[in-house]
């Protein structure tokens, strides 16, 4: 097949909510190759990370990414609190747990909708969208705020659930919400028109997934059957169990069903939850600073989501490393992209639900020998200082 | 004259641009076009191309690889427009203030009229911002 | 002929047969509920000045400006990240954040808010020490501790220099 022309989607385009640039290679309407260039987003979290002490983390690393923007502090608390050994609460467990699941809905609903007017169902999306409002006025009741929650903190959550208003309010909506999602998903997959836009289209085949070690929803759409709160259960996931959903064919129609079959069963785990949570305090107040380091590992919605924390003694950490799930999913657009044809571009990319912000890490390669280097921030930061001096002569008003 | 005043003001058309956000302002703005606070009441459609906006919203503090195309893009929206700084990252940069990749808010690049402080803002604040910038319009004619 | 069962079709009959979902914003009150993160209001009677928020602030939206007589400390709502960490780590309970979320502004500047607490001067030299009610807490908190009746206030007053110096005069004519 030969190239006869290119197609730059991006940065900013219509169908994507995020910078992200992807450079098409084509052969008439058959794609050849992509290539993938982000780096718009890159804002130097773990640079920050490294400035700011324990308590503020979390809400930084909160504001990674607004999607999952309670996987990262969970994760980060996570590690931090293997790094010092804290044990924490049974209460804060559970309710970790009862607020990961909802946004878990939150989020795949979200998607359902932007994956449903990307294929140019625009009913869909606004009834996806609209039957996603009610657990985001119910996270403005528990925690605050309709999307930075702010519930995770190092030794257990901020908040407490109320046992007698915001339980009945968290079945209410629940319930309110399962029939229409229901409906919805049999809408999805009883619909002739919207089956032949999304079956078989961006297949990533078993194989192609184990090599490319794509995690979540996608993974799990491919046949691999991967998924954090069952292989190594944090929170309250051993007492709870998760049921977890694996579909084979790889193509974006099972990667909507899995994550909607996914929501589905969140809304069980929520109310096992909510059953079984234990009387308790809900926060542990660290009594000493471990040196050492950990790791924490959390199943978002997009998949594997690990943070590593490094500690020295001192209320500053020593090193803070992010791998987002999106990391690992977003070079698998490339094989599930050949030979498709153009008009199924932006389905295909949206399929993977990439997360751009949440990816946005750095690394230092020689393009011409081929070779990675590494390098410490603080010149890092130096080089780049000197860059963004000269851009903002050029770019200020 | 009055007429083109007005039709802008009841249909202003909006283009969105994000700088390098974490996404929650990008959700808030898409959410207020949802059923739940529907917009497109006041005549707020979301377009595709600079060229046709007169609203630009912008959010997300400025990162170096964005600095370029935000004035090129700036440079496409016709005059009149209002632009609109949505959230905290677009009005101050927020918690990534010292980061060596973050070239100040967008204020430093393009002017901005209004601001809708907030992390994320409620929808319902960022419909009163819309509906402020509006207003601008109705006061940059008069003077 | 196949019957495709069309399920989008019910759930928009529904829809068009409940009531409308739409908020009528801002034509109708749309107000928080109780527990929003909003705008941070201080309480001017009960803060000190001890500029904990400030230190644990991770936007650095808050300010302490200490100019010799007055302490100001500020806060930008530009910047602020409406997190409640300044809520949680006051020792006087001074910050409470409230339910108003709409802060729409011109110009950004404008958006600022300042509580200004008067700065106790050193009763012997003249330095400036803390504020008023900074001085009295440390005094509750160390009550039990055994000093000179005449002297406990004027020992509170001092600034660190002039508390040695005194002390040490105490010390040496036997009274401590």
């Amino acid at each position: 097949m030969s190239i006869d022309a290119t197609l730059p989607i991006g940065p900013y385009h219509p169908a994507l909510k995020e910078p992200e640039f992807f450079k098409l290679f084509l052969d008439g309407e058959k794609i050849v190759d992509v290539a993938i260039r982000l780096g718009y987003t890159h804002r130097g979290i773990e640079y920050l990370a490294e400035r700011k002490t324990y308590n503020e983390i979390p809400i930084l690393v909160e504001r990674i990414c607004g999607i999952c923007s309670n996987v990262h502090p969970m994760c980060f608390c996570q590690a931090v609190e293997e790094t010092w050994e804290l044990q924490v609460p049974d209460r804060a467990r559970y309710i970790r747990t009862i607020v990961g699941e909802l946004e878990r809905i939150h989020s795949h609903l979200l998607w359902a909708g932007i994956a449903a007017h990307i294929i140019g169902y625009d009913t869909l999306f606004m009834h996806f969208w609209k039957h996603r409002e009610p657990v985001c006025e119910l996270f403005e009741v528990l925690t605050g705020n309709r999307q930075n929650y702010a519930m995770n903190c190092i030794g257990g959550v901020r908040r407490d659930i109320d046992p007698t208003k915001h339980k009945a309010l968290i079945l209410e909506t629940l319930s309110q919400i399962r029939p229409s999602l229901l409906r919805l998903k049999n809408a999805v997959t009883e619909d002739p028109v919207v089956r032949a836009r999304i079956e078989n289209i961006g297949v990533l085949s078993r194989d192609q997934a184990r090599k490319l070690c794509v995690v979540g929803p996608v993974a799990r759409a491919s046949g691999l059957a991967i998924d954090v709160r069952k292989d190594e259960p944090y929170a309250a996931y051993r007492e709870v169990g998760v049921d977890v959903k694996v579909l084979t064919e790889g193509d974006v129609l099972s990667k909507m069903l899995v994550r909607l079959l996914e929501a589905l069963e969140s809304m069980e785990i929520v109310k096992r939850a909510l059953d079984a949570i234990p009387q308790g305090p809900i926060r542990l107040e660290p009594k000493e600073i471990v040196p050492g380091d950990g790791i924490g590992k959390v199943e978002a919605p997009r998949g594997e989501d690990i943070h590593y924390v490094r500690s020295n003694g001192t209320d500053i950490p020593e090193r803070v490393k992010i791998r987002a799930p999106s990391y690992m999913n977003v070079p698998s657009i490339a094989p599930q992209i050949k030979g498709a044809s153009l008009a199924d571009a932006s389905l295909i990319i949206a399929a993977v639900d990439p997360c751009f912000c949440c990816t946005e890490r750095i690394a230092l390669a020689d393009v011409k020998t081929n070779r990675e280097s590494s390098v410490d921030f603080e010149s890092l930061a130096q080089r780049w200082r000197r860059k963004s001096k000269y851009s903002r002569k050029d770019g200020c008003v | 004259m009055k007429i083109f005043d007005w039709s802008r003001r009841k249909s202003p058309w909006a283009f969105h641009l994000n700088t390098g956000s974490c996404n929650n302002c990008d959700i808030e703005i898409v959410d207020v076009l949802t059923p739940r606070f529907d917009v497109e009441r006041f005549g707020i459609l979301l377009q595709g191309s600079p060229r046709h906006a007169d609203v630009l919203l912008v959010t997300g503090p400025v990162t170096r690889q964005v600095l370029s195309r935000l004035r090129r893009v700036y440079e496409q929206v016709p005059k009149p427009n209002v632009v609109v700084a949505v959230g905290t990252c677009a009005t101050s940069t927020g918690c990534y203030e010292g980061s060596y990749n973050i070239v100040g808010p967008v204020d430093r690049v393009i002017p901005v009229d209004v601001y809708v402080p907030g992390c994320p803002p409620r929808p319902q604040a960022i419909i009163d911002g819309v509906v402020a910038a509006l207003e601008k319009f109705k006061a940059e004619r008069s003077d | 002929m196949k019957t495709v069962k069309l399920r989008i079709i019910v759930e928009v009959l529904r829809s068009l047969a409940s009531r409308a979902y739409t908020l009528k914003y801002p034509k109708i009150a749309s107000p928080a509920p109780q527990g929003f993160r909003g705008k941070l209001e201080y309480d001017i009677e009960k803060c000190t000045g001890c500029a904990a928020c400030v230190e644990n602030c991770p936007a650095s939206a808050l300010k302490s400006i200490s100019d010799g007589d007055r302490r100001t400390i500020e806060v930008w709502y530009g910047k602020c990240i409406y997190c409640g960490r300044c809520e949680e780590v006051c020792p006087e309970r001074a910050i409470t954040l409230t339910t108003t979320y709409s802060l729409v502004t011109g110009r950004k500047e404008d958006i600022k808010s300042s509580v200004q607490l008067e700065i106790n001067r050193c009763l012997r030299c003249g330095k400036p020490v803390a504020t008023a009610r900074q001085i009295d807490k440390v005094r509750l908190q160390v009550k039990d501790l055994v000093l000179p009746e005449d002297y406990d206030a004027y020992l509170s007053s001092l600034c660190l220099d002039c508390k040695k110096a005194v002390q040490a005069e105490l010390l040496l004519a036997g009274r401590m």
